[in-house]
């Protein structure tokens, strides 16, 4: 058996990589072999290119999997795709300081994923592919992040992000189904932006909401208007909501605070909760404001 | 959540308990049993009953009696609950910021349940159970007063101290007299302004014009030095103790008053955000609150002008400086609400004070060289009443001082106005504690340059004296040997502004503290 095996692997070497010395000529004039591998080449135009193409438009991991065969693919370690089942959490700062934040377990699609930064959480689920990749404002010059799995995998990550020295942010979490709204109003002569993540569908979840301005070098100040809305709904009409205020302002210390917004009764479903004051304006002074 | 709701239950229960017994519900008995006396029971704070009783409200020492009856409080679970309301100036921005700090002070955590924007509690727990609750409603000045005098509030929110009408329902309700005792803390400052939007081009009016502006007597800025374009005035709305504060100190001192025709906003932000966006617009509001609008200076006639900064409301150069005050009833309050009225005069709450957009009491110093603009007034108005030897003796006493913040003023005679009582205390305390020990301080006096200039100097001599004396009085423990402390006078020599108006000349009455 292996006779035959290492016959076959000598005819094949031979074969393929020594032509020279099958035809009798000293190695000594062979031209050297290319350090670098060689380009490959080109295909002809004439090449049926029907061969390459994917007709499945349905991808076959949609549909319904048997216990039994899934199982299978866990114990082996491999995902619906094919890739090893191992979980991971990256980030990278990205321009603006924000964050790159790439959660890969690809044998946990749709399944939901918590993210944890600076005492803050939110809920998102997982895509099909098990690869969820998104931009979070950093809170912190320090950033660290955590991801809780749904199978109970803890994954952490930090990066420092110099930059978020230079942003204002407000960030509230509302916990919750049926989560409200931060509403920031500004002059234009402010840039700013409010950001939206994570998707709340029961109780266990919670959405993040981030709104975001940089500090700039010229003389520009003025007044952010924050308030609080949400709808009332058949959900949240007599537990209200819990929801959690972060502020990072540059000269200011950090504060994060807890809230609980009483719900206004079931008669007033259908109605729009607004809170004007509840959350403080945020006074962004340029360099002249001090 | 469930725990949440239990003691939201059993407050009720108590709340309903204790409204609802009209026959005597708890019976307390001295530890010897020679003493009984049957009540309702109408609040007990931790260490005090306080009962109704046929001989009127009685307080008792927790530790020196039992308690019988249904109305009996648990003695373990105690919470203490501590009521606040009044201006929303203070209940929306100040109050929060302070119980958040006085919270984690303590080592506290704080949720706050939100009512409503009126309506708030705050909940401060240690690791095992709740310490205290502070519920917090947001309104006007009056209403503040009201459920003080109501007993629906411990601790009243005041922009204003309070009117005749308000002490004569305190008195009827015995709820006891208003005025007595020091009952008025000054948390924080602020300054009445009125704003317009930053593409308004007219940055300066006296205050005459602005009475007359707002009040809606003139109609076009042409009328007070602005461009032919028509007011259009925004206002707080009618019974906030801000709107008061301008009709008691600019409108009535100038015989105006308000005229139909003008919007009044239910919140500040929106008069702000009203008036920044309307170049025809005036909004009468507060430094704390001026959004992206701009404040108008105040000038005199004869040329002072001053701005609502930080440093002229500390010390009240500016004319409208508003104090916001917390305002305690006569009986006792829970301990901890007495920490947190303690905590608000900390030095350690000055920071949370400015950081919530408000101006501190903060003693600072500015030196004699920034004091060139009055030094060139005084120089121009010298005359044959103040001459070049009158100026010179003054320089020469205070050429080589800094000048604090604290400053002093009067409502009429020797009687000092509310924030001035406050820097009594502040600058007694900074005494006791030394911080002024192996300096030299120097209270100058100062008068109106109203009248003849002798009697003016004698006056402001004897101003100089009553603060020493007051100073005196509130640091008993202070050890006068080890800084030096004496009182000067120097008359109308240099006036903050022009003596032509009321509000002028109670400016100029002052007596400053110099240091070196």
């Amino acid at each position: 058996m292996s006779r035959i095996l290492t016959g076959a692997a000598l005819a094949a070497w031979f074969g393929i990589v020594s032509p020279t010395h099958a035809d009798g000529i000293a190695a000594a004039i062979t031209p050297p072999r290319p350090n670098v591998l060689l380009p490959s080449p080109e295909l002809p135009h004439d090449v049926d290119e029907t061969l390459v193409t994917f007709t499945s438009a349905i991808a076959p991991f949609a549909e319904y999997q048997d216990p039994v065969t899934e199982i299978v693919a866990r114990q082996a370690n491999i995902s619906n795709f094919g890739t090893a089942c191992g979980s991971s959490l990256t980030i990278t700062p990205n321009p603006d300081a924000m964050l790159n934040v790439r959660v890969s377990a690809p044998c946990l699609p749709y399944d939901v994923v918590r993210i944890e930064h600076e005492n803050l959480a939110f809920t998102q689920p997982m895509p099909l592919t098990g690869e969820l990749s998104f931009l979070l404002p950093a809170l912190d010059e320090y950033a660290e992040l955590k991801a809780v799995l749904s199978d109970g995998t803890v994954l952490n990550a930090a990066a420092h992000v110099p930059d978020a020295q230079n942003f204002a942010r407000v960030a509230l979490q509302w916990s919750g189904a049926d989560p409200g709204e931060l509403v920031a109003k500004a002059p234009k002569v402010l840039d700013g932006q409010v950001f939206h993540l994570g998707q709340s569908l029961d109780t266990s979840g919670a959405v993040l909401q981030v709104f975001s301005s940089r500090i700039s070098d010229s003389a520009t100040s003025g007044v952010v208007r924050l308030s609080m809305q949400a709808a009332v709904t058949a959900n949240n009409c007599e537990a209200g909501h819990a929801a959690r205020v972060h502020r990072t302002v540059p000269g200011e210390p950090t504060s994060t605070y807890d809230l609980t917004l009483k719900g206004p009764g079931c008669g007033a479903v259908g109605e729009r909760l607004e809170l004007k004051n509840i959350l403080r304006d945020l006074k962004l002074a340029g360099n002249q404001g001090g | 959540m469930h725990f949440l709701w239990r003691s939201l239950w059993a407050a009720i229960w108590l709340c309903a308990s204790a409204m609802t017994a009209s026959a005597n519900d708890v019976k307390l008995t001295s530890r010897d049993g020679a003493i009984q006396i049957e009540g309702t029971l109408l609040t007990y704070d931790g260490e005090f009953y306080r009962v109704e009783t046929i001989y009127g409200p009685l307080t008792l020492d927790g530790q020196g009696v039992t308690c019988d009856g249904p109305g009996c409080p648990d003695l373990n679970a105690f919470v203490a609950n501590i009521r606040l309301s009044g201006a929303d100036r203070m209940a929306d921005v100040l109050i929060p910021a302070m119980i958040q700090a006085f919270a984690m002070r303590k080592g506290l955590s704080v949720t706050r349940e939100v009512t409503n924007d009126r309506q708030s509690t705050f909940e401060l727990k240690d690791s095992e159970r709740v310490q205290a609750r502070f519920e917090l409603s947001s309104g006007t000045t009056a209403e503040g007063y009201a459920d003080l005098i109501a007993e629906e509030a411990d601790i009243a929110l005041v922009l204003r101290e309070p009117r005749s009408a308000e002490i004569a329902m305190a008195r009827s309700a015995a709820s006891g007299d208003l005025l007595k005792g020091r009952r008025a803390r000054v948390v924080a400052l602020d300054g009445v302004v009125a704003i317009t939007a930053p593409s308004q081009q007219l940055r300066s009016i006296s205050l005459e014009q602005m009475a007359a502006a707002l009040s809606g007597s003139v109609k076009r800025w042409s009328d007070i030095g602005g461009a032919d374009i028509p007011i259009i005035r925004h206002l707080p709305k009618p019974e906030s103790g801000l709107l008061e504060t301008f009709e008691d100190r600019v409108l009535r001192p100038n015989a105006a008053s308000l005229a139909e025709g003008a919007t009044h906003h239910e919140f500040l932000e929106d008069l702000a955000d009203a008036v920044a966006g309307d170049t025809f617009a005036i909004g009468l509001t507060t430094l704390s609150e001026i959004g992206n609008a701009i404040p108008l200076q105040v000038a005199g006639s004869c040329g002072f002008e001053t701005n609502a900064t930080l440093s002229a409301l500390r010390s009240e150069d500016y004319p409208l400086t508003l104090p916001l005050m917390l305002y305690t009833p006569a009986r006792r309050l829970p301990l901890i609400a007495r920490e947190f009225l303690d905590f608000t005069q900390d030095p350690a709450a000055d920071l949370v004070i400015r950081r919530a957009g408000f101006v501190d009491q903060a003693i600072t110093k500015t030196r004699f060289d920034d004091q060139g603009d009055r030094l060139a007034h005084a120089i121009s108005q010298a005359g044959p009443e103040v001459t070049l030897d009158d100026l010179q003796a003054m320089v020469e006493a205070l050429r080589d001082r800094d000048r604090l913040s604290t400053t002093f003023r009067f409502t009429g005679g020797t009687r000092l106005d509310v924030q001035s009582q406050e820097n009594i205390i502040r600058l007694a305390r900074a005494i006791e504690t030394g911080a002024f020990n192996d300096q030299d301080l120097l209270l100058a006096g100062f008068s109106d340059g109203d009248g003849p200039a002798e009697p003016n100097l004698t006056l402001s001599l004897k101003r100089a004296k009553t603060v020493l004396r007051l100073l005196k009085e509130a640091a008993p423990d202070a050890d006068f040997k080890r800084l030096k402390l004496r009182t000067d006078a120097f008359g109308e020599a240099l006036p903050m502004a022009c003596d032509d108006t009321d509000w002028g000349r109670a400016i100029n009455r002052r007596v400053e503290v110099w240091v070196k």
